[in-house]
């Protein structure tokens, strides 16, 4: 079968600097079991919303900017066999379909988790996720993405603007997260453009290398919230709204890098009254 | 006897015809409606909607302004065949050559009709960074508007880049002979490629999509961009302005007052959004709803422009 080889390249070479952002050949077929069976060979997936469900809006309203939201289940500690240990996010017909492989860490206690993706056409998108136990889950939706353009606008950057690899991190008051004194959520946000890789330079028309955010880990004290395998389908400004479980410890420990090899990082200092 | 062949031949050019028509695009079209807003310099107002088959890629507004020796083009509409018309109902009005085609930014509904256009003598002109948004989302364009108006209308667009390109705080005036064009080029507000073009004689300002009136405004790059220039957009001195999409030769820089309020107001609902820690997708269904019986097309991009807006404003 001649797709299948492209297919596999697609899933598995995890977003590499190749990948063109270009509509994809593949637009009008479910691309799924091909997709699924390329990164879980014959692993059964269970669907189960109490385990994991993935919440999307039904249209795109901008398609460079789609907010999709990770609901997990609380784990009953570090050693729970049910407890989920990473998660894929799938859109399946996106140019590079794996968006994001997210690692949980055992102490985390993370149960929702929004990010932004670019979305290139009407697609379904799938969250699978693994448990300790070895489990398979998945999550799907589905984004209709009518009008709108998925592709960043080439130089929106404000010369006044942080620098690529600036990190902000927005604490969010209490009342909205969770009676339990501990669990606290923030929003981790990341300066970079996440270029896809589909610009060419006017001067030269030379096609510019994509340039993206490929890892980011988040820690409190020693503890990992979670690590990031991000690719070209995370929206510019890669931006992480989630919920943990607070060790005590006030500073998060933020590590990044992009494809071109810059590394970024900060110890973000919290407020401890929020 | 008649002569048969002669029959045939008849027979072959009436059949013939429409397929000839349809080739050279301009036999059979219409041209397309145009008011000349003042000496010299023409209009067209198309109708408000969304790029879909039914609107047949005549959406955002167009015109031109004739000099004594020749003819600039503002924007070309959303698909060939209105670029077609176009140039139609200038050669109505003119016999003068067309010089310069000014694309006011890289969106399809102005730039969709470029091929009409191109030829020898014709020069191309947009912003600086005009190139680089065409090569970057024309493609992806291309590929969504086929499927949401149709091939026919999508099939024969070219994508047409400017080779004049106009700098941030240089601007370039045209000559069409006795008659000069301003072209200035904006840091991001509507997209990172604005141009407005200004004829100094009639003091007539096209503004490409910084004004819109009646169409809710889009911002494809920077909310807080076009608030802040906006000072210095309304300082041009204009007496008339052709916006983007809305009535056309409307006063200036009163055309500007409607979008302004806006902004305003879908700004501070952000803020205050983001100030009580608010996720975007309840921005995205709440933030600027108080204007939305005020403006067409608010559904589909009021709520686009919320979502843009959000993540731009969680960084200030």
């Amino acid at each position: 079968m001649r797709a299948l080889p492209i297919l596999a390249l697609a899933a598995l070479g995890s977003v590499a600097g190749s990948t063109f952002w270009a509509p994809s050949a593949f637009a009008e077929q479910d691309l799924w079991p091909g997709l699924a069976d390329v990164l879980y060979p014959h692993r059964p997936m269970a669907q189960d919303g109490m385990v994991i469900k993935l919440g999307t809006p039904l249209s795109a309203e901008d398609a460079a900017l789609v907010p999709i939201t990770l609901h997990l289940a609380q784990a009953k500690g570090p050693d729970d066999p049910n407890r989920i240990t990473k998660v894929t996010v799938v859109i399946d017909n996106n140019p590079s379909p794996v968006a994001a492989v997210i690692e949980f860490g055992p102490k985390a206690g993370v149960t929702t988790l929004e990010t932004r993706v670019r979305v290139n056409q009407a697609t379904k998108i799938h969250a699978i996720a693994e448990t300790a136990g070895g489990k398979l889950y998945v999550s799907e939706s589905y984004v209709d993405a009518a009008g709108g353009c998925s592709a960043p606008s080439a130089s929106n950057l404000d010369p006044n603007d942080p620098q690529i690899g600036t990190i902000k991190v927005r604490q969010l008051a209490p009342q909205y997260v969770s009676n339990d004194p501990r669990r606290k959520q923030v929003v981790v946000m990341v300066k970079h453009p996440n270029n896809s890789g589909m610009q060419m330079d006017p001067q030269t028309h030379l096609y510019i290398p994509a340039r993206y955010v490929d890892s980011l880990k988040i820690t409190q004290g020693d503890d990992l919230l979670f690590a990031v395998t991000g690719g070209i389908s995370i929206s510019e400004d890669p931006n992480f709204r989630f919920d943990y479980l607070a060790n005590g410890s006030n500073v998060l420990h933020i590590a990044g890098s992009d494809t071109s090899g810059k590394k970024f990082g900060t110890d973000w200092r919290l407020n401890p009254a929020i | 006897m008649p002569n048969p062949i002669g029959f045939i031949c008849v027979l072959a050019v009436v059949l013939a015809a429409p397929a000839v028509a349809h080739a050279a695009g301009s036999r059979s079209v219409e041209p397309l409606e145009v008011r000349e807003v003042a000496p010299g310099v023409y209009a067209h107002q198309a109708p408000i909607s969304a790029m879909d088959a039914a609107s047949g890629g005549d959406i955002g507004n167009s015109g031109f302004i004739i000099g004594d020796e020749a003819v600039a083009v503002i924007d070309t509409g959303g698909a060939p065949i209105i670029g077609v018309r176009l140039k139609k109902a200038i050669e109505k009005v003119t016999d003068k050559p067309i010089r310069y085609v000014i694309n006011t930014h890289e969106h399809p509904d102005h730039i969709f009709g470029n091929g009409a256009f191109v030829g020898p003598g014709v020069t191309f002109v947009g912003h600086r960074n005009l190139p680089r948004s065409m090569a970057v989302r024309g493609p992806l364009y291309i590929a969504t508007l086929r499927k949401a108006m149709g091939e026919a209308l999508i099939d024969d667009v070219k994508l047409v880049p400017p080779t004049l390109l106009v700098d941030i705080g240089h601007d370039v005036k045209l000559d069409l002979g006795h008659r000069i064009v301003d072209l200035r080029a904006w840091p991001p507000m509507h997209t990172d490629c604005d141009l407005t073009v200004f004829d100094e004689q009639t003091k007539t300002l096209f503004t490409g999509d910084l004004v819109f009136l009646q169409h809710v405004p889009v911002i494809d790059a920077s909310v807080l961009g076009w608030i802040k220039a906006m000072p210095q957009l309304a300082a041009i001195p204009a007496r008339l302005a052709v916006p983007g999409h809305g009535p056309v030769g409307v006063d200036w820089p009163q055309a500007l007052a409607a979008e302004k309020t806006y902004f305003a107001k879908l700004t501070a609902d952000l803020r205050g959004l983001l100030d009580r820690g608010a996720d975007i997708n309840e921005a995205a269904k709440t933030a600027g709803s108080s204007e939305a019986g005020k403006w067409q097309l608010f559904g589909i991009y009021n709520p686009r422009n919320a979502t843009a807006g959000y993540a731009e404003l969680e960084w200030k």
